[in-house]
């Protein structure tokens, strides 16, 4: 045979002792030049006995030809990409993951030690790694290719809508939560108090999801939480409202959020619930951006489709209103904020994102005061309901942490309406401590001093927020098996 | 012949020296990792007792929800003492883990509140600042303490003598 | 470190190639303590925390493995040489276990570099290998970096004797081009195919209750992954081994084409099989002794490797499984088992080893009957439900590929259609593999990738 391998003495030597140890080595070149004992059968390997010397030797020759082209192609490319990582200037902030970027880490002693320089630096690495968004991108195509319907808890739906896979409920949140809810109703008695659950698109658009998807049954949970509450507690019928207009652009396509036409409908149907007689009807619908790309394209790496956002003005009235937010002391004429429509979340142009409070103030001299407790699903909800209530104050109990007590008082609530996506409320536990500020568990015993005085303590949400994303590192899990982190998700294997 | 015995007794000595030092490892890391029995309470009033409470209040579910990001429900028990005025710096945050596998979160959550306050006071608190260059994160099995005070290594000192 | 990360190949990999690639090959010391040096950095990189352990490991077993090769040298020695080596053995073993079962987090590798030193020392007892006494010599051995984390498990001897034969023209180009090869395809099979079928199985796992089909495509999804996890793994040791001129024995030999469980224990993970049976089985007698000794023996060698594998009672089972079915293969079925078909032999085989695989994602006993409970329709879901069918068209795909990379079917195809196609074919191949490494590198960006959306909720 052709030896086309550079004539070494040591290849004699080897292939001598790997005889004698009758195991194989590794290429299939030098597989090929010994007549090595085969264990048993069931292998075919190389069929070394087709054609002639030349033939072999020749495909041989293509071989490592094949290996030169590779190597230099992988070692190439890993060479432009290390470069292109150096040269290439960090970034801050990724809008795509909503978070920090991992910055260079500083080289000190007790990190080195402790190995958490090693850990910053590989976060740093990857967190800059140059095309971050495109690779991302490019996986969830990968993934698409391999038929896979889903990516990152969420599905690849039908006509390009993307789904956010129901969340299981979490039993011991929502006891909490309805018993919350309850304690409250009876602490007051004199107000009107509404719940309004909103189920998810996964829920309601069945006919888009992918065929025999497996989705826990939100509705199903909704309608068992609802019966748990207290009697005084009134609820809006989200589900009726929705599954009655499915056909109609009702949730986005790339964002969890429901669209303000959505919103529109279940304010229609819930009106007589919320005590408003004659819900306005006739609306002047404005669509202040078409190319959203939402949380949902995010969390998927499916940047295919776009929605567009809708406001609307109520019209036929004559009741004006201002906003006001108490955690920035600034003053808005209008709940919309375009300047928001710059940025990636472009949900946020109602009312500019997230508060821990919000008033909004009305011409409307009816003495109907409104206290909302919500997630974001609210933001897109008060443009509807405004011309009804003299003052709306929304809390996001996540971020408030006064005391909601003295809030119904001094605002002189009448009416108590929450609002929230049942993907929201079911594993939350922030609605519940801040009801329950007076029964005094574990660490708030002395709540009732921390006043106004409390929010002068500035911390960023961003930095709370950092805080708790933050994975516990993982050390390998199964170190003898591999360092695939992957592998046994269900079992508590050999490590730590 | 003398000589390789004398080699032999070396070779000998510097194994079991060896033999000590990975013992010695082991049980520093066992006792760093050791889960206390010591009652929550206990250690909370002996931490604060070597503190200066005049300068702290005591801080809501919210309010660690707020500085820290950490989910209260997650612990077996947690007590917050954070700084009345929002020109102080001394704080101090205790934790007993349901499960030692939370406290690599707990760690990353309380370095993120102590960077955030330098962050604050950076440039115009010099006093606060210094206070949380010197502040401790301690980390003892099902325990976990975040401490910025002007005699910090005093209350760490106190804090693992109560476990 | 793991090698199919961000960090080792586009920072660690290319500097280490291109410096180990500057030294002379002539300079056999040179290159000997550069490449120490990147072990080094390779280890504390992963876990600078428990390095200790391993330096303490390293020098423990060197001292010993001198005392051991001094005594050989000596008459009447016999005797102390044993009671060194048994010593040293307990004192591996211990510290091992100590870490293993005790709250202690597991110092990475420790398993491998464990079996590594007492291959070290096993090797100059039993004078298997020509040592010199160089510390550098063991240091380079426990700690090559290609194989420190998760084998496959090199004999001392062998790395010894290619420490000398080392070429001075440097690492031959051949040896260095296939190495990357190997590389690459070690990669695909992790990054590409393990990764994904650990998604699959990730979806699976995280059901309350299932269809039958469904627990099934779980156990075969897992089965699947943890094969292409790990020999995609060895392969990256092999063909990174290979670039820096060390030829390690392929740890696996497409092991899902077995027709028995001996012959399964040849092909999966062979260097674990090897180092038990040249280290355990064979001192203890192997098979030159009577049947009842084998199979004490057997079933001595088989608790250790449950045990090797985990900290669990489940892990302890396995080894167990495993031992039973090989000892019954041996003594108790023997020749008749050629009479069944052969496909049905491969077939058989294939379902005693996965359903083995239960018990390592299972977390405890009761869950692995728990588990089986449900492939037979414990839930009450009957056989398949339309969750079934989206778990299985979902990975379709990949399920196929998979199947068809577990033979050598995919290798022949290329070798044909390429190596004998032509210069064209070669572009073509080159294209379609650079495609997939464009994935590879998307997937392992990917898996870093963490969505802070829900605060914002």
């Amino acid at each position: 045979m052709t030896e086309f391998k550079n004539n070494h003495p040591e290849e004699q030597n080897i292939s001598r002792r790997t005889e004698n140890r009758r195991e194989y080595s590794g290429t299939d070149a030098e597989r090929n030049q010994k007549e090595i004992t085969r264990k048993s059968g069931g292998r075919t390997g190389n069929r070394r006995k087709n054609g002639s010397a030349h033939r072999n030797g020749r495909s041989k020759k293509i071989k490592s030809w094949f290996y030169r082209i590779m190597t230099r192609m992988f070692l190439g490319a890993a060479g432009v990409i290390l470069i292109l990582n150096i040269l290439v200037p960090s970034r801050t902030f990724s809008a795509d993951e909503n978070r920090n970027l991992a910055q260079r880490p500083k080289l000190t002693a007790s990190g080195l030690v402790r190995g958490d320089f090693f850990r910053d630096f590989n976060s740093y690495l990857s967190d800059q790694f140059v095309g971050r968004d495109v690779w991302m991108n490019i996986r969830s195509l990968g993934v698409a290719l391999l038929g896979n319907q889903e990516s990152g808890n969420v599905f690849f739906g039908k006509k390009g809508y993307l789904m956010a896979k129901p969340v299981v409920p979490d039993k011991k949140a929502a006891d909490g939560t309805i018993e919350a809810v309850n304690d409250f109703s009876n602490r007051h008695r004199d107000l009107q108090i509404n719940m309004l659950l909103v189920p998810d698109a996964a829920s309601i658009l069945t006919d888009k999801l992918p065929a025999n998807a497996p989705v826990e049954d939100q509705i199903g949970d909704i309608r068992s939480f609802e019966n748990r509450l207290d009697s005084q507690v009134g609820t809006v019928d989200a589900v009726s409202a929705l599954q009655k207009n499915r056909e109609q652009k009702i949730f986005y396509k790339t964002d969890h959020h429901w669209t303000s036409l959505g919103a529109y409908e279940v304010f229609l149907g819930g009106a007589g619930q919320l005590g408003i007689d004659a819900p306005i009807t006739d609306n002047k619908v404005y669509t202040v951006t078409d190319s959203f790309q939402g949380t949902l394209a995010s969390r998927s790496g499916r940047h295919i489709a776009h929605d567009s956002i809708e406001v609307y003005q109520p019209q036929g009235t004559d009741v004006a209103y201002y906003v006001n937010y108490p955690d920035t002391g600034s003053k808005s004429a209008s709940m919309f904020e375009s300047d928001k429509l710059k940025e990636k979340d472009q949900y946020q142009v109602f009312f500019g994102g997230n508060h821990p409070l919000v008033e909004i103030h009305t011409t409307a001299d009816n003495g109907r005061n409104l206290l909302v407790f919500k997630d974001s699903y609210a933001n897109s909800f008060m443009q509807f309901l405004y011309p009804y209530f003299q003052n709306i104050i929304m809390i996001d109990p996540r971020y408030y942490y006064d005391d909601v007590e003295t809030a119904i008082t001094s605002y002189g609530i009448t009416d108590v309406l929450f609002l929230y996506s049942a993907d929201t409320l079911f594993a939350d536990t922030n609605l519940a401590d801040t009801l329950n500020v007076e029964s005094g568990e574990t660490g708030s015993s002395a709540s009732q001093d921390s006043d106004a005085g409390t929010e002068s303590v500035t911390s960023s949400s961003s930095s709370a927020a950092s805080a708790s994303a933050s994975t516990s590192v993982s050390t390998s899990s199964n170190e003898v098996l591999t360092t695939s982190s992957s592998l046994g998700t269900v079992s508590s294997t050999s490590a730590s | 012949m003398k000589n390789k015995k004398a080699g032999m007794t070396i070779l000998e000595i510097v194994k079991w020296i060896l033999v000590a030092l990975i013992m010695a490892f082991i049980i520093h890391s066992l006792m760093g990792n050791r889960v206390s029995k010591a009652d929550f309470s206990t250690v909370w009033n002996a931490v604060t007792a070597k503190a200066d409470s005049s300068k702290m209040q005591e801080g809501s579910n919210q309010m660690i929800r707020r500085l820290y990001g950490l989910d209260p429900a997650q612990f077996d028990e947690i007590r917050l003492d954070y700084p009345k005025t929002n020109m102080g710096a001394e704080e101090i945050l205790l934790v007993r883990l349901k499960k030692t596998d939370d406290q690599e979160m707990v760690r990353t959550a309380m370095e993120s509140r102590k960077k955030t306050q330098m962050n604050n006071f950076n440039g115009y608190g010099t006093y606060q600042y210094a206070m949380l260059e010197k502040s401790q994160i301690v980390i003892r099995g099902n325990y976990a303490l975040f401490v910025s005070a002007e005699n910090t290594a005093e209350i760490v000192q106190t804090f693992e003598s109560a476990l | 470190m793991s090698f199919g990360s961000l960090e080792f190949i586009f920072l660690f990999l290319p500097v280490s190639v291109l410096i180990y690639r500057l030294i002379p090959g002539k300079k056999t010391l040179a290159r000997k303590i550069v490449l120490l040096v990147f072990s080094i950095l390779f280890y504390i990189w992963g876990d600078a925390a428990n390095s200790i352990v391993l330096a303490v490991s390293v020098f423990f077993n060197y001292v010993s493995g001198q005392q051991i090769r001094i005594l050989a040298q000596e008459e009447n020695q016999a005797r102390r040489k044993k009671i060194t080596l048994i010593s040293t053995v307990a004192v591996n073993v211990l510290v091992l276990g100590i870490f293993k079962y005790s709250r202690l987090s597991l110092p990475i590798g420790i398993s491998f570099y464990t079996f590594s030193a007492l291959s070290y020392v096993f090797d100059i007892y039993y004078g298997r290998a020509e040592d010199s006494g160089s510390l550098l010599d063991e240091m380079l051995y426990i700690l090559f970096f290609p194989k420190v984390l998760s084998g496959p498990i090199m004999q001392y001897k062998d790395f010894r004797r290619q420490l000398s034969e080392i070429p001075d023209s440097g690492v031959r180009r051949s040896d260095f081009n296939s190495g990357m090869y190997l590389f690459i395809i070690g990669l695909f099979k992790k990054v590409l195919i393990a990764d994904n079928l650990g998604t699959a199985f990730g979806q699976i796992s995280s059901l309350q209750h299932m269809a039958g089909l469904t627990a099934w495509l779980g156990m075969i999804y897992y089965s699947l992954e943890l094969y292409f996890d790990f020999s995609g793994y060895s392969d990256m040791a092999i063909g990174l081994a290979r670039m820096f001129g060390f030829h390690i024995e392929k740890n696996f030999d497409d092991p899902y084409l077995s027709d028995g469980v001996t012959d399964f224990w040849r092909r999966w993970h062979i260097s674990l099989g090897a180092w038990f049976r040249d280290y355990v089985y064979i001192p203890m007698g192997g098979n030159r002794c009577s049947k009842e000794m084998q199979l004490r023996n057997l079933s001595f060698v088989w608790i250790l490797t449950g045990l090797w594998h985990g900290n669990t009672l489940n892990f302890l089972f396995w080894g167990i499984y495993h031992g039973f079915f090989v000892i019954l293969e041996k003594f108790v079925i023997g020749k008749a088992r050629m009479s069944i078909p052969k496909p049905v032999r491969i077939f058989l085989t294939d379902l005693i080893a996965f359903f083995g695989w239960i018990f390592f994602f299972t977390p405890s006993l009761g869950g692995t009957v728990h588990y089986i409970g449900q492939m037979f329709g414990a839930d009450g879901l009957g056989f398949a439900d339309s969750a079934s069918i989206y778990y299985l068209t979902g990975n379709l795909v990949l399920l196929i590929a998979a199947v068809l990379c577990c033979g050598p079917v995919l290798k022949q195809v290329h070798a044909s259609l390429v190596y004998r196609g032509g210069k064209k074919m070669v572009y073509v191949s080159a294209a379609v593999h650079a495609v997939l490494l464009i994935f590879c590198v998307a997937n392992m960006v990917g898996s870093t990738y963490s969505t802070f959306l829900y605060f914002r909720f």
